[in-house]
C-alpha cells in the first residue's frame, strides 16, 4: 500500500526524495519504495524519517 | 608448482591488491568498506541466495555431464570459474537492478568506468595470450585464455549496466519521483 502521508509530509517540508534520504542515511530509492510501499523500513528507520519530518510514528505509519 | 600455476597464484594475489586500490578509489571517502542502508542489505542478501543456488545448480550440472560421460569443451580451471562468475553475474545484476549493487558511498559513474576498463584489459590480456602463447581452442578444448575473454565479457556488461541504471536514476531524480 502506498504511504501517501509520507509522500505529503516530505513535500511540505519542501524534501525531495534526495534530501530526505541524506538526512536520514539511506539511498533515494529506499525513500522511493517506502513511499510506492514495497519495501516496510525498521522501526529506528521509521523514527529516523519521523524526526526529519517533524512527525510521529502514528501519523506517518500507522494504519487505521 | 610449474610456471604456468606460479604465474596463476602471482596474478591470483596481484587481482585481490588491485581489487582493494580499485574499491577504495571508486568509494566517495576513500575507504575500503561500502556502507548500504537497511533495504540494500536484504536485497544484497537474496542476492547471495540467488547466487549461490546458481553454483550450485551449476555444479551439479558438471558432475552429470561428467558422469554422462560428454567430453568437457573447457579446461579444468576454466569450468570452475565459469561456475564462479555465472554466479558472479547473478548476483551483481539482481543487486545492480534492484538499487542494491551501488553503495551510499560509492561513486557510480567511476564504479562504471573502471569496470569498463577492467573488461578492455582483460580482453588485451587474452589476445595477448592467444598471439603469444597458445590458440584458444586446444584439442577441440577451450584453453584457459577463456576465462580473460569471460572476464572482459563480464566488466563490460556490468559497467554499461551501471550506466543505464545511473542514467535512469539521475532522470527519476531530477524528475521529482520514481
Amino acid at each position: 500500500m502506498k504511504n501517501l502521508r509520507l509522500k505529503a509530509a516530505r513535500a511540505g517540508k519542501d524534501l525531495s526524495q534526495d534530501d530526505l534520504a541524506k538526512a536520514v542515511g539511506v539511498s533515494r530509492q529506499t525513500i522511493s519504495a517506502i513511499e510506492k510501499g514495497d519495501y516496510n523500513p525498521t522501526i529506528n528507520l521509521c523514527i529516523s524519517i519521523c524526526k526529519v519530518l517533524d512527525k510521529t510514528l502514528d501519523e506517518l505509519f500507522w494504519n487505521e | 608448482m610449474d610456471l604456468k600455476n606460479v604465474a596463476l597464484v602471482i596474478g591470483m594475489i596481484v587481482g585481490i591488491v588491485l581489487s582493494v586500490l580499485i574499491i577504495r578509489m571508486i568509494n566517495k571517502d576513500g575507504k575500503f568498506k561500502t556502507k548500504y542502508d537497511e533495504m540494500q542489505e536484504i536485497v544484497r542478501g537474496r542476492a547471495y541466495k540467488y547466487a549461490f543456488w546458481t553454483l550450485v545448480c551449476f555444479e551439479a550440472l558438471v558432475i552429470t555431464w561428467d558422469a554422462m560421460g560428454i567430453p568437457a569443451f573447457l579446461s579444468g580451471y576454466a569450468v570452475q570459474f565459469l561456475g564462479i562468475i555465472i554466479a558472479v553475474m547473478v548476483q551483481v545484476n539482481y543487486s545492480i537492478w534492484n538499487n542494491a549493487y551501488i553503495g551510499l558511498n560509492t561513486n557510480p559513474r567511476r564504479f562504471a568506468i573502471i569496470s569498463i576498463i577492467i573488461g578492455i584489459f582483460n580482453l588485451l590480456v587474452c589476445t595477448c595470450n592467444t598471439h603469444l602463447y597458445s590458440a584458444m581452442v586446444v584439442n577441440g578444448r577451450l584453453n584457459d585464455s577463456v576465462i580473460n575473454l569471460v572476464t572482459a565479457f563480464c566488466f563490460v556488461i556490468i559497467g554499461v549496466e551501471l550506466f543505464i541504471k545511473h542514467n535512469k536514476d539521475k532522470a527519476e531524480s531530477e524528475s521529482g519521483e520514481e
